[in-house]
């Protein structure tokens, strides 16, 4: 590499590299997101070979390189150590590391959905509450209807996932939502509650398994994935994945149903044979390990199962402790494993309340009260989902607050003796039955004070929550200032095909600067109707007079250039009807021209169109259809370098 | 900065492909090179930004460059749009 020497200098007169926040390139500069920009040597950078400006814009310090800037770039995130992503994100290029993009996976799939899952909550919070104070009796016909219209997201909590996971993968929604319906079908959870095993699996180990149902012969464990988080999210997936590559292989005659029709065939009793073992056994294995904790010292214990509960929730382990609970109960009456995790949703509910108290952000503010609210009554998906794990410190700081308050109801011997309803109302499960309120219920309150108190001071004083959120503001600044014409933090994205019509290599184009992609990288399309539709939803930053080309940035970034067939701009416009104009916002399938197909071929000019991008330097470009196409067909995929 | 003045001849003006001509042979230099049409300058080295302008015949821009080889760019520049464009 021959730009180490320039890399160093520049990350020297940056302020060093722990003076640097982020660091992201367009067309022609690194982009750095400096903690001070006093300690920047401005004046040096400016006279430094190599370097043809600086500039300092929308928080950014920008440092002016020319177009081999990305081999530049490159360097510098090596000589500093730098994340090579498109850290240019809401949380101010706090992104990067797995665990954080696991969380920033997670919560974006939650996004779509928390409007309905914070009103779910409250019904459900709400309900719980009706009962307890005998508003409403449990066994009658109030009761249960609101109980489903509460629960009814909970319980389907998955078909809901499979939409928005599978959308965010860039797969059909709507086959995430079927593996997440076949996955939750009743008739399937029934089964391993009923009958007699076909045989036990390792019978006499911690993986004692008995199988009451074979998938042609290979048994099946299933678990319970009504309420769980994670199998759908791995499903939609690969799903997503073998979705794209069936598009690739089968004719597009017979495309639109055998291509969800095999992934549908082979994602569901994958999922079933593969998720469903791991996931039981992991939980038996944390039921067990849970055990042998609690015998060696109840407080480790409360430590472990306090802290994570919300994780192990979250992939649906908890199930391995509930029979444990159940049988504690059966046995001896009392169960001392459950009662561990009681702190967790007020410790949640206590750094919600600081979120709350504390955003300047309204619309974490509007959802920070259902959240709050329904946390209390032991509903943690709308606080945990909406608002902890995006902002990410609040999540970290619930966990170390549950982790202690569960160390002090292992401390004090706290236990259940009835298996009790989910956060203030667990109380009552708490009180011994002949000894009434003693040390341990007493030991119990103290918990859930300490607990809820430190995760709300935590969060209030080292949250860091409105530091996030004026990262976002930055961003959007910087993002409007940049214009039209430089590429800003760009995001993976999908484009679909803008006409019905057959797909060619970009190659086969007979004009040297389409076909060897000096304009842009993508693919040709020969129209079959004279009709074009939006590849993406953004901005039309280039609408030629003559209106045979078109050009969008999107959303996310990509800049997509459609030219309607070859040498059209000698018909001055004739033929051509535009639906838009330069400047206008337009939504992906939006008809944007109208052309006649038959004029234009009368006149002598080829259709051939390319559909190409032309801020292909950040991307890595994959054709995602080889053949025929309909508007609306997934034609490019775009992943960020 | 060095900035030079032109008027667009060709019949179908700056279209996807002189301009993409113009981009690449801007991409070539150093320096930040912008073209002006109108009031709106934008960035040479963006193929969207050029065609952005729907620059037609008859039309004079400003091609401008800043930097260590501001002087080449113009020039190389200029030779692209004598052969293709106009004077």
């Amino acid at each position: 590499m021959k730009y180490e020497q320039l890399a160093e200098d520049i990350i020297k007169n940056v302020g060093g590299k722990e003076n640097v926040n982020s660091v992201v390139h367009c067309i022609t500069r690194l982009r750095f997101k400096l903690k001070d920009e006093e300690k920047a040597q401005t004046e040096v950078l400016k006279n430094m070979d190599g370097v043809v400006t600086v500039m300092k814009s929308g928080g950014q310090y920008q440092v002016v390189i020319g177009n081999h800037v990305p081999d530049v770039y490159k360097a510098v995130v090596t000589e500093g150590g730098f994340q090579d992503a498109a850290p240019v994100d809401a949380d101010g290029g706090e992104k990067g590391n797995l665990f954080n993009r696991f969380i920033d996976m997670i919560s974006g799939i939650f996004t779509p959905i928390l409007g309905v899952l914070a009103a779910s909550g409250m019904i459900k919070g709400f309900n719980a509450l009706f009962v307890a104070i005998g508003w409403l009796d449990q066994e009658g016909g109030t009761y249960q209807i609101l109980n489903a219209i509460g629960d009814g997201l909970f319980y389907f909590l998955p078909v809901l996932l499979g939409y928005t996971a599978m959308k965010k993968f860039g797969g059909t929604p709507f086959l995430g939502m079927v593996i997440a319906m076949a996955l939750v079908y009743p008739a399937l959870e029934g089964i391993p509650k009923t009958g007699e095993a076909l045989y036990t699996l390792f019978a006499g180990t911690m993986f004692e398994s008995p199988i009451y149902i074979e998938f042609f012969g290979i048994p099946v464990i299933l678990m319970t994935y009504s309420m769980s988080v994670i199998p759908i999210i791995v499903s939609a997936f690969f799903a997503t994945k073998l979705e794209n590559f069936l598009s690739k292989v089968i004719p597009s005659i017979i495309k639109a149903f055998l291509v969800p029709m095999f992934t549908l065939l082979i994602i569901i009793p994958l999922t079933f044979i593969i998720i469903g073992p791991i996931a039981t056994w992991a939980s038996q294995m944390l039921g067990t390990a849970t055990v042998w904790i609690y015998d060696l010292s109840p407080v480790i214990a409360g430590v472990f199962l306090g802290g994570f509960w919300l994780v192990f929730v979250m992939f649906g382990l908890h199930w391995g402790l509930v029979p444990i609970a159940i049988n504690n109960f059966a046995v001896a009456g009392v169960d001392p494993i459950l009662a561990l995790v009681f702190v967790h949703s007020f410790a949640l509910a206590g750094a919600i309340l600081a979120v709350w108290l504390k955003t300047k952000n309204q619309k974490t503010k509007v959802l920070s009260a259902p959240a709050f609210i329904s946390s209390v009554f032991g509903v943690t998906e709308p606080a945990m989902y909406g608002i902890a794990l995006p902002l990410k410190k609040p999540f970290i700081f619930t966990i170390i607050s549950s982790a202690i308050g569960g160390g002090l109801l292992g401390f004090f011997g706290t236990k259940g003796y009835v298996l009790g309803g989910l956060g203030i109302f667990q109380f009552p499960s708490l009180i011994h039955p002949e000894e009434g309120l003693n040390l341990a219920f007493w030991g119990s309150v103290i918990a859930v004070v300490v607990g809820t108190v430190l995760a709300f001071v935590l969060t209030y004083f080292f949250g860091g929550i409105n530091k996030n959120e004026a990262g976002t503001v930055q961003t959007e600044e910087a993002a409007q200032q940049a214009g039209a014409t430089t590429a800003q933090g760009v995001k993976n994205e999908v484009l679909v095909s803008p006409f019905n019509g057959t797909v060619k290599a970009l190659a086969t184009i007979e004009d040297a600067a389409f076909s060897s992609g000096a304009l842009g990288q993508g693919v040709a399309i020969e129209p079959a109707e004279g009709k074009l539709f939006s590849p993406v939803s953004g901005i039309v930053t280039v609408l030629f007079p003559t209106n045979h080309a078109i050009g969008i940035t999107s959303d996310e970034g990509a800049e997509v250039l459609i030219h309607v067939g070859m040498d059209t701009v000698q018909l001055g416009g004739k033929h051509f009807t535009a639906h838009t104009a330069q400047g206008n916002r337009v939504e992906k399938g939006q008809l944007l021209i109208e052309f006649d197909t038959d004029a234009i071929k009368e006149a002598g000019f080829i259709l051939t169109t390319p559909v190409v991008v032309t801020n292909y330097d950040q991307y890595e470009i994959k054709v995602i259809s080889e053949q025929k196409v309909n508007t609306g067909d997934l034609l490019l995929k775009l992943k960020i370098k | 900065m060095k900035a030079q003045t032109f008027t667009i001849t060709a019949e179908s003006g700056v279209h996807a492909r002189p301009a993409t001509l113009l981009v690449n042979k801007a991409g070539q230099f150093e320096s930040e090179v912008n073209v002006a049409y109108k009031d709106k300058t934008v960035n040479l080295k963006s193929i969207m930004g050029v065609m952005s302008l729907g620059i037609p015949k008859g039309a004079e821009i400003e091609v401008s460059a800043t930097g260590s080889d501001e002087e080449e760019a113009i020039n190389g520049i200029a030779e692209v749009i004598k052969e293709h464009l106009g004077e």
